[in-house]
């Protein structure tokens, strides 16, 4: 599977082509590596053929928060929900909660894993 | 037009026989190769393990100081992984369902295998231990049969 | 004046809980709220444990399009593993993919009879879905679950007898078929019921991405088999079948002739089980590794699954997108206007699975 990974700005732009096009969206998706939260969308372009984009966003610790495409997209509205639900990763002008009760935070999302103490006596 | 298809179809449902089997009087005749529980064959399991580390629904627990195997009837999910895994085709699938009860249907099973490696060691162990303390002589062993069948 | 009125958790037209709050003026709803995670159990979390045991858990997230859900996790899965099964193994699992687009279609055409009050003829749909469960449990071994799915192939096999046996099956199946189009297109008072409810305009189709039989009853013709092909499907051509009303009685006439295109691929796929060599099962000689993700069409709309794998026997990260969850956002602007009466028939024809929804 063939991914380029691109800057929030330059999504927005990509995101109007393909709608011009006639390209339509498949869904959007989080992935937890540890260091960062990966986002991925999936647009299905022709017969037989995707493009997918990766977005990449560092953990600071709670709050992150990127831009929506839902202005251009309406269907991305409730991948977008979920994102934000299961991760914490914010997204603008959309709320955040479906499904979970309001106890429960971001379950998906994992501890950062610790720097081994060579490099920190190296620093 | 319509009249006409509508009363034909009254006359003929009502000399016709009902569709539906009077189900607990006539009982159910099931199609060979439907999937119900396990059973185990105690005298050709070696206790390898291999049915707990592959059961999704954790239901199998191999105790190998007693040897006995504890399976519950109640959270199996009779998908049939565990009988294609076992290298000694010990375990069986049956055809018929189990009926619906309001206790747990536990099973265990003993494992008399002689040639089980847990048990092997344990009847050698005893006999060491008899030739020692008596002195006099043991008759030999006899030689362990062929390897398990795979 | 205006009242609220709860269609509560708990409605008899529908199968699974949901909940939509609805804003009356009189006979007409103004405004709907939507709510759901009563059925919520945090499979994704669960699927990072063995591969192997996976392809057991994937079927139980809906139990009417199961067969679905485990082929697309095994073709995600064999992506990661970069491993081909063998001919035998894909053309088992195209048929078996039919079976449950039959057998679904059956039972989506008799609740949405039902929700109208033609009790008679839901009766009559299930007494002919009962025949198609019946091959199933005389191929596979259950009804429902089947279980026969594993990473790498299949683990049952389909005979020369029990071919002929399906052969003689699509004959009796295809009468009755027959049966039922001709009770529901030649009938006045069902078309009266539902031409003109609940009007989908090919525009809102097309900005919120539905799939399925929603999208093609207004004119957006999406099918997974015809624009992403996998498995048989490359050999087997399928052209979608499209109708351009929009509304709810368009809906249930592309499920009711797609009945008849699924005997129709039965038909072509058991011949080619003759000659094909007698392997069923390939094994891997690697750990999943990377990233893949897999599309299959289910009766109700389109399934992706996007498996990442680390290189050792637990799963990394497993995202599956259902139909219902597409196009669950399309019911609210649909419901906006209409009769009190009517949003039960509107939210049927939509087939909603909210086990698949909630996950």
């Amino acid at each position: 599977m063939e991914s380029k990974t691109v800057t929030q700005a330059e999504l927005q732009g990509i995101v109007n082509n393909l709608r011009e096009r006639g390209a339509r969206l498949i869904t959007i998706a989080g992935v937890d590596t540890g260091e960062n939260i990966e986002v991925l969308y999936f647009f299905h372009t022709g017969i037989g053929q995707t493009d997918n984009y990766r977005i990449i966003v560092p953990k600071q610790g709670g709050n992150e928060e990127i831009m929506s495409i839902t202005p251009l997209i309406p269907g991305a509205y409730i991948a977008e929900n979920e994102l934000s639900e299961m991760f914490g990763v914010k997204v603008r002008d959309i709320p955040g909660r479906f499904f979970l009760h309001p106890s429960v935070n971001a379950p998906l999302r994992r501890p950062v894993p610790a720097k081994a103490p060579q490099k920190e006596a190296k620093q | 037009m319509a009249m006409r298809k509508i009363l034909e179809n009254i006359v003929k449902n009502a000399v016709s026989k009902p569709y539906t089997s009077n189900y607990p009087f006539t009982p159910y005749e099931h199609f060979p190769g439907t999937r119900a529980d396990v059973t185990w064959d105690g005298t050709k399991c070696i206790l390898c393990g291999l049915c707990q580390r592959s059961c999704p629904a954790e239901c199998i627990v191999v105790h190998k100081e007693e040897t006995k195997i504890e399976y519950m009837n109640t959270q199996c999910i009779r998908c049939g992984y565990c009988v294609r895994v076992c290298p000694t085709n010990t375990i069986s699938q049956n055809e018929v369902y189990t009926k619906p009860s309001r206790e747990k249907l536990t099973v265990y099973t003993l494992v008399t295998n002689e040639n089980a490696p847990i048990i092997k060691k344990r009847k050698a162990e005893a006999l060491k231990k008899s030739e020692e303390a008596g002195g006099k002589p043991v008759p030999e062993k006899p030689e362990p049969a062929k390897k398990p069948e795979k | 004046m205006r009242s609220t009125i709860q269609f509560g958790p708990q409605h008899p037209v529908w199968i699974e809980p949901l909940r939509l709050k609805l804003t009356m003026d009189g006979e007409i709803v103004k405004d709907a709220d939507l709510e759901a995670g009563y059925v919520h159990k945090g499979l994704e979390k669960k699927f990072e444990w063995d591969y192997n045991k996976g392809a057991y858990l994937s079927e139980r997230v809906c139990a009417i399009c199961t067969q679905h859900h485990s082929t697309c996790f095994c073709l995600a899965t064999e992506g990661t593993m970069n491993l081909e099964i063998p001919r035998r193994a894909q053309i088992i699992r195209t048929i078996m993919l039919e079976l449950e687009r039959l057998h679904s279609h059956f039972l989506a055409i008799g609740l949405t009879l039902e929700s109208i009050g033609f009790e008679n003829l839901f009766m009559l749909c299930f007494r002919d879905r009962e025949a198609v469960l019946d091959v199933f449990e005389r191929t596979t071994g259950n009804r429902i679950l089947h279980g026969i799915n594993i990473v790498g192939g299949v683990t049952r096999n389909i005979g020369p007898e029990m071919g002929k046996e399906i052969m003689d099956f699509c004959d009796d199946i295809e009468k009755r078929a027959h049966d039922l189009e001709q009770m529901i297109l030649k009938s006045y008072t069902i078309k009266q019921r539902m031409q003109g409810v609940g009007v989908m305009s090919e525009k809102l189709a097309r900005d919120l991405c539905v799939v399925g039989p929603v999208a093609r009853g207004s004119n957006v013709p999406y099918d997974v088999r015809h624009d992403a092909p996998y498995l048989m499907y490359r050999e087997v051509k399928v052209t979608p079948i499209v109708e351009t009303g929009g509304d709810c009685w368009a809906r249930s006439i592309v499920r009711v002739r797609e009945l008849f295109q699924s005997i129709d691929i039965i038909r072509q796929l058991v011949p080619m089980l003759e000659g094909t060599p007698d392997e069923l099962f390939a094994k891997s000689k690697v750990l999943p590794e990377g990233e893949s993700f897999a599309r299959v069409e289910p009766p109700r709309g389109e399934l992706f699954y996007y498996v990442r794998g680390k290189k050792s026997k637990d799963l990394d990260r497993v995202k599956i997108r259902t139909s219902t969850y597409a196009n669950g956002p399309g019911i609210v602007p649909l419901i906006k206007g209409s009769h009190l009466a009517d949003v039960g028939l509107i939210t049927i024809t939509f087939d909603p699975c909210i086990g698949c929804f909630d996950r």
